[in-house]
């Protein structure tokens, strides 16, 4: 596992290496962030609420959670792929409706534009944030 | 107008993007796979590539990276149109060969001032 340690505290990072872990700011598996006796994992971009791992750690536990967490991560993408698929055509066929339309079929249409990049910017949100 | 390679899968998807490009006066070439994108572009020389990335048969990132290793079409630009958001793709994609990544739902003018600037 590559991990990131923050802070790096000499503690810390000896019982890692003594795995045979590697330390780095580059690329990591996950990052760990240590508060009040616990280290908390990240993978960017989603974070979980059970992404926590109470110290001193065990080897195995937290391999097994940094790998939850990542597969929760290509879940999360997976579901926003499939979500955006269909909004492109949704938007992209409202806005040619918006540019032939008239009276309230424009309307209609420019109403289901506006609807749809709200969604998008949910969506945005959604995966920048994680869950 | 120049001629454009859109690759897309998803029907709905293909049928959108294609008039609204030949509203805007493209004439519009359309693949359904990586195989058949590669075939089209080796055959019709676009001016532009509009490739979604998860393709049936041979997937966007391979595909772009044929075109890249083929003298004949290297020169061609190759724009990743996909659903997957995360910054990760934009790399993934930048590294298989391609000059620009816009993400679905796609912003229609960005995407044409892209294609635009793919061509200088």
């Amino acid at each position: 596992m590559k991990v990131t340690l923050s802070p790096a505290s000499d503690q810390a990072r000896a019982l890692l290496e003594s795995w045979g872990w590697e330390i780095t700011e580059t690329a990591p598996d996950a990052v760990l962030t240590e508060i009040d006796g616990r280290w908390e994992i990240r993978v960017r971009p989603a974070t979980h609420p059970d992404d926590v791992i109470f110290l001193p750690a065990a080897e195995t536990e937290l391999a097994w959670r940094i790998d939850a967490a990542k597969d929760r991560r290509n879940r999360l993408a997976r579901r926003l792929h499939d979500l955006r698929s269909p909004l492109n055509a949704v938007q992209g066929y409202a806005e040619m409706l918006v540019e032939v339309a008239e009276a309230d079929c424009l309307r209609f249409a420019s109403n289901i534009c506006t609807a749809s990049e709200n969604l998008v910017q949910r969506l945005q949100a959604f995966s920048e944030e994680g869950v | 107008m120049p001629t454009v390679l859109l690759v897309e899968d998803n029907e709905m998807n293909r049928d959108m993007l294609l008039r609204r490009l030949q509203r805007k006066g493209f004439d519009v070439l359309t693949a359904n796979d990586g195989e058949e994108a590669l075939r089209m572009t080796r055959q019709h020389l676009p001016a532009v590539v509009l490739m979604d990335m998860s393709l049936p048969v041979l997937d966007g990132w391979e595909a772009t990276r044929r075109l890249k290793a083929d003298p004949s079409t290297r020169h061609i630009p190759v724009i990743a149109l996909t659903a997957h958001a995360l910054p990760a793709e934009r790399d993934r994609a930048i590294e298989a060969g391609c000059c620009a990544f816009e993400t679905k739902p796609i912003d229609f003018p960005k995407l044409l001032a892209v294609m635009e600037a793919a061509q200088k």
